[in-house]
């Protein structure tokens, strides 16, 4: 699976043992804003341009079509992100 | 923001007797007092004449009698007595709230009466076990939304900061905490392996050295709290394993009635698996956790100022998971609860 970061320009293979999204964006080398890391705060809420993710701890926030939270969440498809 | 259909604690029973007594609870202002049975009587405390409060008036026999004109109404809230009328109207009555006497308290249900079971009200483990010892409870009233207390006691973390002389130890700042929905409520509990006794603890221990210590903090809706404090000799803790003789176990029991938006009446008392007649222990307790919960309260109300008076946005972190879903799933109990009557109609 192809994680792609669009606004950086940036992608990577999605490495199974990342805890999330939040944390593979970090491996590499992006600075993604995040407060709580647990679903809640929603400051990691980020574009989704396509693919799809699955949320291994529920959002607090109820999320719209086309928006991640990638503190809480793991691709399932290929993703396109915008940071 | 409150939900209706719930026990709240009124009071002490022993603050509710033969003279009225106004209260203010879930935003409704209440008098209460006993029949000459002793049985207790919770009435919407203004008369549907001109909203004076039937508290200021006068008790005959089980009846209440209104300080201004003498409208007298029964413990059902119906009105007996229009003096100078012909006939008592019809629409002269007041509201009469469910209450019963447990654990030493006075319960209420502020919403819909068919729905006020007594087997709703609180369950407390351990009250006639008579290997058990309790304190007697306290109560205060703390200047904040209750939301800012079930946080607090959904928050085991606060410890280490906030009751450095009592509740916390070094080990309190940093070991995570586990955060379970339950149908009822929201547990966030963790165990703290080999740590120090926190001085609070310290002289009621059967062991010396390290203890493996769980801190379970439980929150049911919509604001009564469990706290159970559990030390073991290090080494011997874990949810796998059976409890160590030597354990000591002391559940704290926390019920906060909101009395409007910005005012909390918390009401507490602890239970322990030891000093079951221990008045001596008992009175360490009593004075120790009302210190602490002081601690709390002077944190807790300046919270609420801050909370109220931000400039710049405040921040939600892990530690406020529980909380916070605690919060979301009240919110929508409550939003329910208030489609439910025009549902109805």
């Amino acid at each position: 699976m192809r994680v792609t970061f669009a606004r950086s320009g940036r992608s990577a293979d999605w490495s199974p043992d990342a805890y999330s999204l939040l944390e593979f964006a970090e491996a590499q080398g992006l600075n993604p804003a995040f407060s709580c890391r647990a679903g809640i705060c929603s400051t990691c809420k980020t574009k989704l341009v396509a693919g799809e993710v699955s949320y291994f701890e529920e959002p607090l926030e109820e999320l719209q079509d086309g928006e991640a939270l990638l503190c809480c969440s793991k691709p399932v498809t290929d993703v396109v992100l915008d940071i | 923001m409150f939900l209706k259909d719930s026990w709240y604690v009124a009071a002490f029973s022993h603050e509710v007797t033969r003279s009225l007594r106004p209260f203010k609870l879930v935003g409704e202002k209440v008098v209460l007092y006993r029949r000459e049975d002793g049985t207790p009587v919770a009435l919407e405390d203004a008369c549907p004449h001109r909203k004076l409060p039937l508290s200021m008036g006068r008790l005959k026999g089980d009846q209440i009698e209104c300080g201004y004109h003498g409208l007298t109404f029964d413990c059902g809230g119906v009105c007996t007595r229009v003096p100078g009328a012909e006939k008592v109207p019809h629409v002269a009555k007041v509201r009469s709230y469910p209450v019963l006497d447990r654990y030493g308290m006075v319960w209420i249900w502020m919403g819909e009466k068919t729905q006020a079971d007594p087997e709703k009200v609180f369950a407390v483990e351990h009250w006639d076990d008579p290997a058990w010892g309790r304190t007697t409870g306290d109560s205060m009233q703390v200047a904040c939304d209750y939301r800012y207390v079930t946080d607090n006691l959904l928050d085991p973390s606060h410890v280490a900061w906030v009751h450095q002389s009592s509740f916390g130890s070094a080990a309190c700042e940093d070991t995570p905490v586990e955060t379970e929905m339950l149908p009822n409520g929201v547990l966030v509990s963790r165990w703290m392996r080999d740590v120090e006794v926190a001085p609070f603890y310290k002289p009621f221990l059967k062991f010396s050295g390290n203890c493996d210590r769980k801190q379970h903090y439980e929150v049911r809706f919509p604001s009564h709290a469990i706290i159970r404090a559990i030390f073991v000799p290090a080494g011997t803790g874990g949810d796998d394993k059976p409890l160590h003789p030597d354990v000591f176990l002391m559940d704290s029991y926390n019920f906060m009635t909101p009395v409007d938006e910005k005012t909390t009446h918390y009401f507490w008392f602890q239970m322990r698996n030891f000093a079951p007649n221990g008045e001596a222990v008992s009175a360490i307790f009593a004075k120790s956790v009302r210190a602490a919960f002081l601690e709390d309260k002077s944190v807790l109300e300046a919270v609420q100022i801050g909370m109220d008076n931000k400039l710049t946005p405040n921040l939600d972190l892990k530690i406020d998971a529980g909380p916070l879903r605690f919060r979301r799933r009240l919110a929508a109990m409550i939003a329910q609860e208030q489609r439910l009557p025009q549902a109805a109609e």
